[in-house]
């Protein structure tokens, strides 16, 4: 059995942005109070983990991704100035620096900062790809293999430390990750347990019974 | 650079890094016959100077997924270069001509100093293209197959900027990108035609009679039915 904890999508992607202070302003947020993001603001997480809702065409607010402790969290957003951000939230308490992207089209500041502008294009690279994994999976794969996938993603098995850790995921939110409707998680999960392929789901943790098993399901090898 | 106003699903990019040719003497050109393949590899930027490319990659279980179509102006392979786990390919759809543009010449401080300007237009184009995959989760991952045709449709549309339009893609290349059988898409395309929503779609020509309508179809939200509750 192997118990894998929930840990966020992004994490210790940015460090070189932890000392860089201009254009920027340091806020607090809790978990009863989320931050509404505006089109430019750059979101930097210095000391917990975010969930972001996001806007789409076909529902006001999908739960889409959580970041980490020394990232950034909504490049593309920002330098499009298409923020697609509805809230940020916390389940605890998250201290972010919040930047004016305006700063990013100052040659000068290019020039004198090439490394923090490099971990830029780190930051929206690895958004796109889990933008693309999604996509594809939600484009060619069953609700089953999208799930577990998900699973995958954001949870890590033999994880060191414990602050880096997501303290609070429920089905609804595996469901709005993976692009699927709660119930056909719901069903789904209750397949995987059936088969013996997990054992418990906490809102910290599950528990993977059968580890080959789960790979092969994730990739559609076998079809439950 | 195309509007960002809002995450859009664009099936083509055309002149997207025009900004670039000024420095592309200094790299290797290579010419593509058509339907070569090129593979993503870390060690290189590529630029496309002439013809057509379109990105896939193809998962475990053989399904090949088309990601997007670019045309002359336009890097590509940016994703493999940050992380090649994806194994991306590029499939030439004409003769393309292709610079070779070596990774470790555009990420060193030095270029970034010199050229700083090329480095905003590549983050743009990286912000652009993150705006898609996101536009491909957010919106056509709840939606039916009637509905991503609409949204295809209408991004053709958008493209053109008008209702009638050589689309200059296939029903069976607008599948590969949704996810769709080609038969689904020709099912749904003779249904819209049936209602008057569209005229003609064939590679060379769409007419578009009620685009309102086709935005409100495009919007409608795929349910599944339960068939377990907690």
């Amino acid at each position: 059995m192997i118990k894998r904890y929930f840990v966020p999508h992004l994490i210790q992607v940015n460090p070189e942005w932890r000392h860089f202070k201009k254009h920027s302003q340091d806020i607090e947020i809790d978990y009863k109070s989320p931050y509404i993001p505006n089109d430019y603001d750059l979101i930097f997480i210095k000391k917990g983990y975010i969930k972001l809702y996001c806007k789409t065409n076909k529902k006001n607010e999908v739960f889409t991704l959580i970041v980490g402790e020394n990232s950034l969290a909504n490049v593309g957003g920002a330098i499009t100035g298409a923020n697609r951000f509805s809230k940020i939230i916390t389940d605890t308490k998250a201290e972010l620096r919040v930047y004016d992207s305006y700063f990013f089209w100052d040659l000068d500041f290019i020039q004198k900062h090439a490394l923090l502008i490099q971990g830029l294009s780190k930051a929206i690279a690895r958004c796109m790809n889990f933008h693309i994994i999604r996509s594809h999976y939600s484009c060619f794969y069953s609700s089953l293999p999208q799930l577990c996938q998900t699973i995958l993603t954001i949870s890590r098995d033999n994880y060191d430390s414990p602050s880096g850790r997501v303290k609070l995921i429920t089905q609804k939110d595996l469901a709005d990750l993976s692009g699927m409707h709660p119930i056909t998680a719901c069903n789904n999960l209750k397949k995987l347990r059936e088969a013996g392929v997990i054992g418990k789901l906490t809102q910290q943790y599950i528990e993977i019974l059968d580890m080959d098993r789960f790979n092969l399901i994730a990739t559609s090898q076998i079809i439950l | 650079m195309y509007p960002t106003s809002f995450a859009h699903l664009f099936l083509r990019l055309t002149n997207v890094n025009d900004k670039w040719a000024s420095l592309l003497p200094d790299f290797k050109q290579i010419i593509y016959k058509k339907n070569s393949i090129i593979k993503g590899v870390e060690q290189f930027l590529f630029f496309l100077e002439k013809g057509s490319i379109h990105t896939s990659f193809t998962s475990i279980s053989g399904t090949e997924w088309i990601f997007i179509f670019q045309q002359q102006g336009c890097l590509f392979n940016e994703l493999s270069i940050f992380d090649n786990s994806l194994k991306f390919q590029y499939t030439t759809n004409s003769e393309c001509t292709v610079r070779q543009i070596p990774i470790k010449a555009i990420q060193s401080p030095g270029f970034i100093e010199k050229h700083p300007d090329l480095y905003i237009n590549f983050i743009e184009m990286l912000a652009l293209k993150e705006s898609i995959s996101y536009s491909y989760f957010s919106d056509l991952a709840y939606s039916s197959a009637r509905s991503k045709v609409c949204q295809a449709i209408l991004a053709l549309a958008n493209e053109h900027d008008t209702t009638v339009f050589n689309p200059g893609i296939t029903q069976s290349e607008i599948g590969a990108m949704l996810g769709l059988h080609q038969t689904s898409v020709a099912r749904v395309i003779q249904e819209l035609r049936k209602e008057h929503i569209l005229g003609a779609f064939t590679k060379n020509r769409a007419e578009i009679f009620d685009i309102d309508l086709l935005k409100k179809i495009s919007n409608e939200e795929y349910q599944p039915q339960p068939n377990f509750y907690f």
